[in-house]
């Protein structure tokens, strides 16, 4: 089926209080709250490059689809890249990430599955005094997945960026960086100083 | 305030705001609004006291005089929602085997009006319970029924040699998954998915129930008519009437019991249930038509027609039907039949297309967004879209914040019934196309056959076109 624009869409699944809208506004906007974060787009959007070219990352939330498999399939079906986040601190939102990794798998198929960027994702590694997943849990059920793994904390900013990266460097059918050309990285840079201020 | 007249203008405006607010309140949520004790007999007491003061004031001044007349007005409105209560009430509707949609069996007292009933949480409702050996029994409860009473009303009917505090409700569907019910949760009969059944097992068998065999085949509705023997143009203009029904029916705080949990307010949403059952319904109907046709010219007619139908379905507004039909086509079982997509004419391809962008989810469904945005209602909107909205700003936002209702959070949730207002602002009038024959186009859009269990479906798919390698 015919691809209709250049946008690279990156769609994130996990149970609620797990961390993803922490994440990718970590990511995107560089800042992290404590406090309550009101979700409110769905979509997040960056400028990276792909094949040399300036593309559009889209970042999707997929909170409140769950009980919609038609709508679920429909965004795996549209995603290029899959972010599979649960709270290194529940072993509850590691298994409820199982049902949807059993549908990606549907959806894209045995044969295409290989070639798709997928990251599981242990938010929170910060929290260690309250943790009940540990790192090694955490890989071992990714290698049974046939995915990769990495322990990330939003609150810290520890492996945010490397996540991205990361996923990004597992998309093999196209060249994709999160270093745009130079403007748009000296961009990425001011707002990073300005959010330290 | 030290004078008297200008303290009596003040009483006086005071209440004619409490009146309009109240009017514009009524006329906005009617039913649970009538169906509450509490809040009825305020609405009493308020118009009797308006009333009074009307008496009061006398002719002298015109002050209070609309208020009375919006009291009144209120009034009669809820007389007549009584009447229709009392019309209607103790319907029973009928969930047949296989977990098909609902149909109403008892005749409407008053045949002028044939519109579609509201199911009413003390409406009876008739269904099946199954034991692990796939035998039943038949049981008539209310709709709002808890699984602790269906439980016992089960037991009774059949013979299990286990205590009853021993057994449990559990939800099988079409793909063997189990989904066991709490005792306290209600309205399961419409609550459960698209071809489940209800069991009756014991808790620690749960884990051996297995499908009965018409939850897997398309057989258990009796099909009075061929899908490639109707007109296209007439299926989509009764299935839109059909579905426009389902779609008045459901009230506003439906999705907000939905979105909150039945549970919180003991109220049902047996209405949206069936219309959300709607889509999916739509949706696998197409996939199990197609994987179900074994000839390849007549499974391209078959796609063909489906897309033509989608083109129907968006020219009347029912964006459901329009998504479920481009879902269903885009489905993995569907979308796979390369040699059947291949001789599908280029004009029905290059629709295809066009419509594919339409339903593209990026960015929140912007496509289609912008597309509604634009259109005049009535409309049927694609409603898993407004459900997901919804549990989107419910699940990634606090009801309460340090102590606070958080209003960003309620804002957001009005917006989104607002949608669902507008959608409906005008009833919907349709011109009728040419009919050959309603009678059978109507039945057959009102229950439509469909496997739903994707695995099946997929190997029904593989069968058809087996991969090449
Ligand atoms: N300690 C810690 N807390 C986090 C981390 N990421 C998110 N949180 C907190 O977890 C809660 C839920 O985060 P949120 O991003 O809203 O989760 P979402 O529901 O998955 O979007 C918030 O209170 C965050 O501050 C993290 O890496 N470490
Ligand atoms: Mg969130």
């Amino acid at each position: 089926m015919p691809e209709q624009s250049n946008d690279y869409r990156v769609v994130v699944f996990g149970a609620g209080g797990v961390g993803k809208s922490s994440l990718v506004l970590r990511f995107v906007k560089g800042t992290f709250r404590e406090s309550y974060i009101p979700t409110i787009e769905d979509t997040y959007r960056q400028v990276i490059s792909c094949n040399k070219n300036i593309c559009t990352l889209q970042i999707t939330d997929t909170t409140g689809s769950h009980q919609f498999p038609a709508m679920q399939r429909l965004s795996m079906s549209k995603g290029h890249a899959f972010i599979l986040v649960y709270s290194c601190t529940s072993r509850q939102s590691l298994e409820e990430l199982r049902p949807i990794w059993q549908v990606i798998k549907e959806t894209k198929g045995a044969a295409e599955l290989p070639s798709i960027p997928i990251m599981l994702v242990g938010n929170k590694c910060d929290e260690n005094e309250t943790r009940e997943v540990s790192a090694e849990e955490g890989d071992a059920e990714a290698r049974r997945w046939g995915c990769h793994f990495m322990e990330t904390s939003a609150k810290t900013n520890h492996n945010v960026k490397e996540l991205f990266q990361e996923l990004l460097n597992l998309e093999k059918n196209r060249n994709i960086s999160l270093q745009p050309e130079k403007k748009s990285m000296r961009g990425r840079k001011i707002r990073e100083k300005c959010a330290l201020m | 305030m030290e004078n008297p007249a200008q303290d009596r203008e003040y009483t006086i405006n005071c209440k004619r705001k409490v009146v309009q607010f109240v009017y514009r309140w009524v006329v906005t949520i009617r039913h649970p609004v009538f169906d509450d004790v509490i809040s009825m007999s305020f609405l009493e007491e308020l118009a009797s006291d308006v009333e009074a003061d009307c008496q009061l004031l006398g002719g002298k001044s015109q002050a209070l005089q609309e208020e009375a007349s919006l009291m009144h007005h209120i009034m009669s409105r809820l007389r007549r929602y009584q009447d229709e209560r009392s019309e209607t009430s103790g319907l029973k509707w009928k969930l047949p085997p296989g977990g098909q949609p609902i149909c109403l069996f008892s005749a409407i007292s008053n045949p002028s009006k044939n519109n579609r009933p509201i199911i009413r949480p003390n409406d009876d409702i008739i269904f099946r319970v199954y034991c692990a050996d796939h035998t039943f029994c038949t049981l008539r409860l209310p709709v709002n029924a808890t699984a602790e009473t269906i439980k016992v009303g089960a037991y009774e009917k059949c013979s299990l040699r286990h205590p009853v505090q021993d057994l449990r409700i559990v939800e099988v569907k079409s793909n063997g998954e189990r989904v066991p019910f709490r005792d306290s949760e209600h309205s399961i009969p419409t609550t459960v998915a698209l071809n489940s059944c209800i069991f009756l097992t014991p808790k620690d068998h749960m884990d051996a129930l297995t499908c009965v065999p018409e939850q897997e085949k398309s057989e258990g509705a009796e099909i009075s008519s061929d899908f490639d023997s109707l007109s296209t143009k007439e299926l989509a203009y009764h299935m839109t009437l059909f579905d426009w029904e389902l779609f008045w029916n459901v009230h506003e705080y439906e999705l907000i019991y939905l979105t909150f949990g039945r549970h919180r307010f003991q109220q049902i949403t047996s209405n949206l249930d069936i219309f959300l059952r709607r889509f999916n319904e739509i949706q696998y109907w197409v996939i199990t038509e197609i994987c179900m046709s074994q000839n390849i010219s007549k499974r391209t007619n078959i796609l063909k027609k489906m897309i033509k139908l989608a083109t129907y379905c968006k020219e009347y507004y029912n964006f459901n039907a329009f998504f479920a039909i481009l879902m269903g086509l885009s489905d993995v079982a569907v979308s796979r039949l390369s040699t059947t997509w291949d001789k599908l004419p280029s004009k029905s391809r290059k629709q295809f297309t066009e419509y594919e962008t339409l339903i593209d989810p990026s960015r929140n469904h912007r496509a289609y967004r912008i597309t509604v945005g634009k259109l005049p209602s009535p409309m049927i909107p694609f409603m898993p879209l407004l459900i997901k909205d919804m549990k989107f700003t419910h699940d990634g936002n606090k009801t309460h914040v340090d102590g606070l209702v958080n209003f960003e959070k309620m804002h957001m949730l009005a917006q989104t019934m607002r949608t669902l207002r507008y959608c409906r602002a005008r009833h919907l009038v349709l011109e009728p196309p040419v009919s050959k024959n309603e009678t059978d186009v109507k039945s057959y859009v009102s229950c439509l056959r469909c496997v739903n269990n994707e695995r099946t479906l997929m190997s029904m798919s593989q069968k058809l076109e087996p991969r090449r390698t």
